[in-house]
């Protein structure tokens, strides 16, 4: 017989053998898109109400075959309808001008961008100052080259609950006639703060009105002005060579995108030395922060030439060396590895070293910062608030849980539902300052928050 | 016939799924060579692949392909252009993250090698090892590698590490203490490599006894596998990881400085330096006197060059000192004894100083007792001296330092070197200038 075996048998037994599985052969892996080819293109937001003379941000939203969203392209072109004018272009937006309405009525129009093959369009109606009726209107500030307002509606307790609801506007808002009762509405703008008010909805005319009041004209709702400003500190504990240039771009990349995805947030960071330089190991165990207070104290942080104490309400960036993980197991004589950010949470710090957010210097990607100032801000969860792990994100939402490859565009938005839990989750940092504290868990099933894959409209 | 051609193919097919990564298999690399964050859970799914995985990682150390590589570059112009007023150039801050990026992913490759340890594995590591330079790692890299190797490719050692089995901490410049275990043959011979270890000479074995050796713990803040080599009979290599910890780390004053016993010499110690901003100033004193020469050099790769200077030990002179009030009575005198006048003494943060009379003596008032204070005695011609003094004692010492000795520097690795002539006791001050790079010195003493 093994005459016969070792003839019909020969190839297939040779490559049994002569390649343990260590050795064998495997095809590489596919390569991630190398081009950054447009496959769709929207504009953002796709329906706006605005008053008359109003100038305002209209962005595209320029995505890939991975649903990333390009954050620039220099082809697209955009051609306003009657009654509205293109001011200037940038890469992906438009500054567009609504003319003066000629009559008393309202206008809609429409504005289209084409890049390639590609077109998007958006409905765009000039409201006259009339034309409310008996409409339930928004009102906001009317601010010259900023994105439109966007609201977030409820109003479920109506027959037909309307839950999640979002309209744009910059000026005015129609928001339909809700009259169900209980109901809720958020404003997200561009530099003003989260806005929120519980809204008992009426048969009659409701108005919501978001404006800034003049001043001296009474209790002024400091929420519908200034962003919230989040003010950290950062602690340079690296030897790395311009580790402080470094970190100072991180926050300028990390303010930019805060900014233009409308969290209300304004970031702040006072950069410190810390007193030593090194790495950090993370504990081990469920709890990796449990003694992070006491390993920052061996890097001198807070300096003990500062008066800067952590507390609760702290919120603490520390650039290390590295950010080690700790084995595995013990029982197998395991190498440590690294991971390039980690925040722990206020509610995981014994002793009270309030939030700490560590980065390491020779792992840190551009977004590196600004990730964890998202898990800072509430983003927790699911998935530990990794996105790549929930559907309805993409690689270029800043949660994605990848310094990787995927595609060609940086991680650089955030969903309306991360924008939400920002500023409302008790998890977020900034409940210090706001005094919100509800509670977005994900394995509830309530209509308290919106889903965190909603998208600004 | 087509029986026996059929169950070829089978074994064929067999053989092959066994061996290609199925599409989850490669997603999960994918995350674990690419991650952030990244969860123990994700590692240990790589380990679980097994050895199917080593071609793909093999592939990974060597690093991320051109295509990858274009892909992350345009995703940092992307991040350039958003930022307002970037303080580097886009080609800087760039090529700045994409080495991160480059060497995370060559780093957890290594890290899963090792995981898997294979003899497939362990090979594609030690060509990794071999071909570093050729392949551009970054030190970091190299080390991870070289770390991983090495605790994969030995055996774990049986014996104690400080007392302990399996892991261990130490301060930077602890002394580690390697013990021998119940049936390890132990004759003398052995030695320890802390491997990873930029500083290639770092190891110096303090002492060895029958069944132990005791060596220093002298790397940069990190984790680094120990080999203890020489076992038994047949000079086994066993390893043990070492996890390198700061040392809290003190300057010493002329006051405090540590002593070195001339007749020890040739000796080595190492410095983790502070890293606040600011210079460095350390001392040894040097006892009892010299009958040689003694050369003292300091080698920091990657700080700026360090000034040495040897000054005589301060001479004695006697402080009297009234008790817990306030004040402080003493004399100066010069390295000859002779009284000196006309010296002004001080304690630094009091506002008050005094000038020795023609006999030399001072009185200074006004001087809390709780704590030991740093007196201050400097006059034109001489080189200032500070002495702690710890006035709850019934004496102290003050004196005058002598003249300056030459300083020599040199740039090249950032070495400096000077040699104290024979004949008396002396204060070796090493002066380093806060840089960048490796926070480690080394001080080497010789002797002709």
């Amino acid at each position: 017989m093994w005459p016969l075996v070792r003839r019909r048998y020969a190839l297939p037994v040779l490559l049994l053998f002569a390649h343990g599985c260590g050795s064998c052969y495997s095809a590489d892996r596919p390569e991630p898109p190398s081009t950054s080819d447009v496959t769709a293109l929207k504009i953002a937001p796709s329906t706006v109400f605005v008053v008359p003379g109003a100038i305002f941000v209209m962005r595209a939203r320029i995505l890939d075959g991975l649903g990333g969203v390009l954050p620039s392209h220099p082809d697209l072109a955009w051609s306003p309808g009657s009654g509205l004018s293109v001011v200037s272009k940038g890469a992906d937006s438009a500054v567009v001008k609504a003319n003066m309405l000629t009559s008393g009525t309202s206008l809609k129009s429409t504005i289209t961008a084409q890049l390639g093959t590609h077109n998007a369009a958006a409905s765009v109606t000039v409201l006259a100052q009339t034309a409310a009726g008996t409409n339930d209107i928004a009102l906001g500030d009317n601010r010259n080259a900023m994105q439109p307002d966007v609201v977030l509606l409820d109003d479920l307790t109506a027959p037909i609950p309307i839950d999640d609801s979002l309209i744009a506007f910059v000026g005015i808002g129609l928001l339909g006639n809700l009259s169900g009762g209980t109901g809720e509405v958020a404003r997200f703008a561009s530099d003003q703060a989260f806005y929120r008010e519980p809204v008992s909805w009426q048969v009659t005319k409701d108005v919501i009105d978001m404006r800034t009041p003049p001043p001296g004209t009474g209790p002024e709702p400091v929420e519908t002005r200034a962003p919230i400003v989040a003010t950290f500190r950062i602690w340079i504990a690296s030897s790395k060579t311009g580790i402080s240039t470094d970190a100072d771009n991180d926050v300028k990349y990390a303010t930019r995108v805060f900014r233009r995805e409308r969290t209300g947030v304004a970031l702040r960071a006072l950069r410190l030395s810390a007193g030593k330089l090194g790495p950090i190991t993370l504990g081990s165990g469920t709890n990796l922060c449990a003694d992070i207070r006491a390993k920052l104290q061996a890097l001198d942080v807070p300096s003990p030439n500062t008066s800067l104490a952590f507390s609760k309400e702290s919120l603490n960036v520390v650039y290390v060396d590295d950010v080690v993980l700790p084995p595995t197991s013990p029982e197998e004589v395991l190498t440590p590895h690294g991971t390039a950010g980690y925040a722990c949470p206020p509610d995981l710090v014994a002793a009270g070293a309030g939030t700490v957010i560590l980065i390491s210097a020779q792992r840190r990607g551009s977004g590196t910062l600004t990730h964890e100032l998202g898990h800072a801000l509430g983003l927790h969860e699911p998935e530990s608030g990794h996105t790549n792990l929930v559907q309805g994100f993409s690689y270029t939402n800043m949660m994605w849980n990848s310094a990787g490859d995927i595609g060609t565009a940086p991680r650089s938005t955030f969903s309306l539902g991360q924008a939400f839990r920002i500023n409302m989750d008790d998890h977020s940092w900034l409940h210090f300052v706001t005094g919100n504290t509800r509670n977005c868990d994900s394995t509830k099933v309530d209509r308290s928050c919106p889903p965190l894959e909603k998208e600004f409209p | 016939m087509n029986r026996s051609i059929g169950l070829g193919a089978t074994i064929l097919a067999v053989t092959l799924a066994a061996c290609h990564l199925s599409k989850p298999e490669y997603a999960t690399i994918d995350a674990w060579l690419l991650c952030d964050e990244c969860p123990d859970s994700l590692r240990l799914a790589v380990k679980n692949i097994g050895g199917k995985a080593v071609h793909t990682l093999d592939q990974a150390l060597i690093g991320p392909s051109p295509g990858r590589r274009a892909n992350k570059a345009a995703q940092f112009r992307y991040s350039y252009a958003m930022l307002p007023s970037p303080a580097v150039s886009e080609s800087a801050y760039v090529a700045d993250l994409l080495s991160n990026y480059v060497a995370n992913y060559q780093s957890h490759a290594a890290i899963s090698l090792g995981d898997i340890r294979t003899s497939a594995a362990l090979a594609a590591l030690q060509r990794a090892s071999d071909s570093a330079a050729a392949r551009k790692y970054r030190p970091d890299v190299v080390k991870v590698i070289n770390v991983v190797l090495a605790l994969a490719s030995a055996t774990s050692f049986g014996g104690t590490v400080n007392g302990n089995a399996g892991a261990v901490s130490a301060r930077f410049a602890d002394t580690v203490h390697v013990g021998r275990s119940a049936g390890l043959g132990w004759d003398g011979d052995e030695s320890v490599i802390v491997h990873g270890s930029p500083f290639a000479d770092s190891l110096l074995v303090a002492r060895w006894s029958p069944d132990s050796l005791a060596f220093l713990a002298v790397a940069p803040l990190g984790d680094y596998a120990v080999s203890v080599t020489g076992l038994g009979a047949n000079s086994a290599r066993q390893v043990f990881p070492l996890r390198v910890v700061p040392p809290g780390y003190a300057s010493h004053t002329a006051a405090t400085a540590p002593l070195v016993t001339v007749d020890s010499i040739p000796q080595t110690r190492y410095l983790l330096l502070p890293s606040r901003p600011g210079d460095t100033t350390d001392f040894f004193r040097f006892e009892p006197t010299a009958t040689h020469a003694v050369t003292a050099s300091v080698t920091a790769s990657g700080l700026e060059p360090a000034t040495l200077r040897w000054l005589t030990c301060p001479a004695l002179t006697l402080l009297t000192i009234p008790g817990p009030t306030t004040s402080v009575t003493g004399r100066v005198i010069d390295e000859q004894g002779r009284r000196v006048a006309g010296a002004e003494v001080m304690v630094p943060g009091y506002p008050t100083s005094a000038v020795t009379d023609s006999t030399g003596r001072f009185v200074l008032s006004g001087i809390a007792v709780e704590a030991a204070r740093t007196f201050v005695a400097r006059k034109v011609g001489f080189h200032p001296t500070r002495t702690l003094v710890q006035l709850a004692a019934d004496s102290v010492q003050l004196g005058v330092v002598d003249s300056l000795l030459t300083a020599g520097t040199a740039v090249n690795r950032h070495a400096s070197t000077l040699t104290m002539p024979a004949g008396s006791c002396r204060l070796l001050e090493v002066l380093v200038p806060f840089g960048g790079g490796p926070r480690t010195l080394r001080l080497r003493l010789t002797s002709p």
